[in-house]
């Protein structure tokens, strides 16, 4: 294996995507604020906070935005969010339908067509000690969901053994690019590679929070292959069950792993010989083998690789890719 | 015999205007009966698939006929833009919007535009609730426009004849 490799930061820099798309969810005042920001394009994440002012992360810092639009660093010159903007955002992002959402947003995030990953805070409902709803707004954080392909091409020959793809673990903390790795990952396993004689594979992918293949009314907006089926906004650990009797998927593959459930279903899929792809969050292998449910998984052996990812360089910066057992 | 012509074309006018009267108490029910079974449909939606309601009044529009199409349509039209950044206050606007076009009573629209402010703004099961009570409420209005028609219209269409025999009379 290669500890401390390369990065893979320059295969990360081409946007195919529009990075206008995410205005239309703005009301008015912030869209035309955000619309007149000269490098929009790219932008991380757009922060709303109540009261605080509208800011984006971009070239790995927070820049303050004025009302025409200008970066400013003073407080007082940026355009303040205002409650009200928030809960139009909202209105806007849900298609003004929060029960279309409402599972998702008592999670704390909703997904948007291009897979932009959304965050919410605000004041929480309980029921039965259950998370039910969120009310009264406080903030959010858009994310953008990123699709570029051939990212994980240079990681292929490390994840086979034997014609087989091995149990994988993509590692990082947020937004270093798990998913994005993931889903070219999915991809290329789904579709294969002819040039290295890589037969494409069948690959059952359960996407609970849309976020891999961005799913639009059960059809993927992101490319994750020809051969791959996905179970969108299913919980993990019951999607992959549910694939696994109904799909026969060579392949699983999921984001975020860390429920009891999907550890169990993780279990499930490699006894029965199926090989699996998921992503959790960390930063060492030590530290995600302390975890209660998925470190259980890395003693068991489940796994055989871990891809470890950072931000030294830029979102995808790939650490090394490790043998576990 | 021109003039026996005349008389009748009078007594004909006043049936006609007597059966004028009639349909527009007609048309109301009609309207009334539509929107109940559009909102109906939209509860169906809301429940079953928990599509965004532009998209069901979008899609709810193309197949179903009368006032409830124009109305679904004009509020999926109106979302977003200024003004109408929430579906209820899409809602409430194409409520307004449509009243010129349909025969409906102030109660009626008060009662259509009272869905505005919780309209898409709370979980599946409270917009169900929401609707059914409209629905309910729908119901009554319904009942009285039925009987209005009969007993009203039944006047209507008498009076129209009997005023157009009246005058006629009065001409001979």
């Amino acid at each position: 294996m290669s500890p401390e490799r390369t990065s893979l930061v320059e295969t990360w820099s081409s946007e195919p995507e529009d990075p206008r798309d995410i205005l239309a969810y703005f009301p008015r005042r912030l869209g035309a604020a955000l619309e007149a920001v000269k490098r929009l394009e790219n932008w991380e994440e757009i922060r709303l906070r109540a009261g605080r002012p509208l800011g984006i992360w971009a070239d790995d810092q927070l820049h303050l935005v004025s009302p025409t639009g200008g970066m400013v660093v003073s407080r007082e010159m940026a355009l303040i969010v205002q409650r009200d903007d928030l809960i139009e955002t909202i209105s806007l992002m849900t298609g003004g339908s929060a029960y279309a959402l409402e599972g998702e947003v008592a999670q704390g995030y909703l997904t948007l067509p291009g897979g932009h990953r959304v965050g919410v805070t605000g004041q929480a409902v309980l029921e039965d000690g259950r998370v039910q709803r969120l009310i009264h707004p406080g903030g959010m954080n858009i994310r953008r969901g990123r699709e570029l392909q051939g990212i994980a091409l240079p990681l292929l020959a490390e994840l086979r053994c034997a014609g087989r793809w091995s149990n994988t673990l993509i590692i990082s903390p947020p937004g270093c690019g798990k998913t994005t790795l993931l889903r070219d990952l999915v991809r290329l396993v789904s579709d294969g590679d002819p040039e290295r004689g890589i037969p494409g594979r069948r690959v059952g992918l359960v996407d609970e929070r849309s976020e891999v293949a961005a799913c639009h009314r059960g059809e993927p907006t992101f490319d994750v292959g020809l051969q791959t089926d996905v179970l969108d906004g299913c919980p993990k650990g019951q999607g992959m069950l549910m694939l696994l009797r109904s799909m026969g998927p060579d392949v699983l593959a999921t984001d975020e792993l860390g429920r009891q459930a999907d550890v169990l279903a993780v279990r499930e899929a490699v006894n029965a010989g199926v090989s699996v792809i998921a992503t959790v969050h960390g930063t060492r292998i030590s530290e995600v083998r302390r975890r209660p449910y998925v470190g259980q998984l890395l003693e068991e052996g489940a796994f055989s690789r871990a891809v470890l990812l950072n931000r030294r360089n830029g979102p995808g910066t790939l650490e090394g890719v490790f043998e576990l057992c | 015999m021109l003039k026996l012509f005349g008389l009748g074309l009078i007594v004909i006018a006043g049936m006609l205007t007597g059966q004028l009267c009639f349909m527009q108490l007609e048309s109301r029910y009609r309207d009334l009966e539509s929107i109940r079974g559009g909102l109906r449909a939209l509860a169906t939606e809301i429940d079953y698939s928990r599509k965004p309601l532009p998209v069901a009044w979008r899609e709810l529009a193309e197949i179903h006929d009368g006032a409830v199409s124009g109305m679904f349509d004009r509020a999926a039209d109106l979302f977003g833009s200024e003004g109408a950044s929430t579906a209820g206050q899409a809602w409430a606007l194409s409520v307004r919007k449509c009243r010129e076009e349909l025969s409906l009573t102030a109660e009626d629209l008060r009662i259509l535009a009272s869905l505005g402010p919780t309209l898409g703004a709370s979980g599946g099961s409270d917009q169900i609730r929401h609707l059914q009570a409209v629905d309910e409420r729908l119901v009554g209005q319904m009942n009285e426009a039925r009987d209005d028609s009969r007993r009203r219209g039944r006047l209507f269409r008498s009076l129209g004849l009997l005023g157009g025999i009246l005058v006629a009379v009065v001409l001979a």
